[in-house]
């Protein structure tokens, strides 16, 4: 497992009360702690984790543990 | 009489008022500012904040990644700039931590901040106050400590005066009440205001790409917390919606869209507030009186009450109240739009159209919508730099040429 899967799922395990196992498939609001407020808890774990400064428009992206990762392929962040 | 002779409370920041006066300007974006915001930040996002969404989204504004994308805004020329000065914020009550936003772009702007915070004490005010005097008893952000002074008094023209006196800015929110009262004081020559009167929002919708969204009840979420976070009492809380699309698509998409926030309503547990019903009457009936045909539906589940009229009843910004209480308006296309040319339209909330859209909107002669935020379902209240059409960095900044 690469360095920088560790991270990402360490981001989502900081912000959220979830497993390693249950982190595939999670979607914004399929928990409640999942919600608007803790998206920004995720955001700015995130960016404090891999050092980079997200735009709005891909803050707004990250729907789902999937598609962060494509998210953050835009910094030039491979997971 | 100075301000120190008169009545008021510290709440925050310098312990004496004569030591933030002898604070001089600073850069903007000066580097123990921003360090004194990212860890004021981090102590706003702890898990105890989680219980005050504002307080996260206060934290989430001034954390360092955002901080250094605002930055970049200002670096495009050499100019050395620096603050004004002394600012003097009045803030509002309906939003409570609408003082920190003020002092906050003040204080990146390179100014000290001498803040008035309204009476109305609530929980999220406090909570935030000993965080802010936390990070401000921080040995390694001392020097910023007398940079802040913090404080609420009762509404005084004498103490109006003695603020006037020292302000090279002063930034007045909370209405127009609010601002002609503070106005009669009067600034030094070279200080001026920067004023937020009374304002409103709306919020536009297109039918077909609604109704072809799969995740409606995202969209339910960004309007719920666009509106019911402040009890749709912000001034950039959408007031009445506008929908574009034909007859069939748009009541198919509106009884789809009010229903998904009935839901998301009931999951928050918010209930309209009893004590806006008269008011809600009112205007229904006045709706009714000025012949503007109001067919009106109200959700027994939470109090929503949705009110379909004619395009007229937009022109005036009376017709509006908040608490639950929604004008909708259905249009063919864009180009039937009315002309909404009115200073106290400020944010319009969107969804399902492109970017060069909602520019023609903006750049149309005469312009279609005067607003001076055009932003995505969900971003109403989030708070930047650029606001109600004012550059905050720019106007509470000087450029200092140096050749």
């Amino acid at each position: 497992m690469s360095e920088n899967n560790e991270k990402y799922q360490k981001c989502f395990m900081e912000a959220f009360p979830v497993q390693k196992q249950d982190l595939e498939g999670l979607k914004y609001q399929d928990i409640p702690e999942w919600d608007s407020i803790g998206h920004m808890n995720l955001v700015a774990a995130l960016e404090d984790e891999f050092g980079i400064e997200m735009e709005i428009d891909d803050i707004t992206d990250i729907s789902d543990f999937r598609k962060g990762k494509e998210v953050l392929s835009r910094y030039e962040i491979s997971i | 009489m100075t301000f120190q002779a008169l009545n008021h409370s510290r709440i925050a920041g310098a312990e004496s008022f004569d030591d933030l006066l002898k604070e001089g300007p600073r850069r903007i974006f000066d580097p123990m500012v921003v360090e004194m915001l990212s860890a004021f930040s981090k102590i706003l996002m702890k898990d105890e904040a989680h219980a005050y969404p504002d307080v996260v989204s206060l934290g989430f504004f001034c954390r360092r990644a955002n901080l250094s994308i605002v930055a970049r805004r200002y670096t495009l020329n050499d100019a050395i700039r620096i603050g004004r000065g002394h600012s003097v914020h009045y803030t509002p009550s309906n939003v409570p931590l609408n003082f920190c936003y003020s002092m906050i772009a003040a204080l990146l702007a390179g100014n000290s901040c001498v803040v008035r915070l309204s009476n109305k004490a609530s929980v999220v005010t406090e909570f935030v106050v000993e965080k802010l005097n936390a990070i401000l008893s921080r040995s390694e952000f001392e020097a910023l400590r007398n940079r802040i002074f913090l404080f609420r008094s009762q509404a005084d023209d004498k103490l109006n005066q003695a603020l006037g006196d020292i302000a090279d800015i002063r930034i007045i929110w909370g209405g127009d009440q609010t601002v002609r009262d503070i106005r009669k004081a009067s600034l030094k020559p070279h200080a001026y205001d920067i004023t937020f009167p009374d304002r409103y929002s709306i919020c536009l919708i297109a039918a077909k790409e609604y109704l072809e969204e799969n995740d409606k009840r995202g969209i339910a979420t960004a309007f719920y917390n666009d509106t019911f976070v402040f009890d749709q009492n912000a001034c950039s809380s959408p007031k009445a919606i506008l929908w574009i699309g034909d007859q069939v698509s748009v009541s198919r998409a509106q009884e789809l869209f009010w229903n998904q926030l009935d839901q998301q309503m009931r999951r928050k547990g918010y209930k309209c507030p009893a004590s806006k019903t008269n008011e809600k009457l009112t205007k229904i009936a006045g709706l009714a009186v000025s012949g503007l045909e109001p067919r009106v539906s109200r959700s027994n589940m939470t109090g929503n009450v949705i009110v379909n009229t004619m395009p007229e009843a937009l022109e005036n910004a009376d017709n509006f109240t908040g608490g639950g209480y929604f004008l909708q308006v259905q249009f063919e296309h864009l180009a039937a739009l009315p002309v909404i040319n009115d200073h106290r339209l400020q944010t319009v909330t969107h969804f399902g159209f492109a970017q060069t859209e909602l520019e023609a909107l903006v750049l149309s002669v005469p312009t279609k919508l005067s607003a001076e935020r055009l932003v995505k379902i969900g971003n109403a209240t989030a708070f930047d730099v650029i606001w109600d059409g004012y550059d905050l960095i720019g106007q509470m900044s000087k450029f200092v040429l140096v050749q």
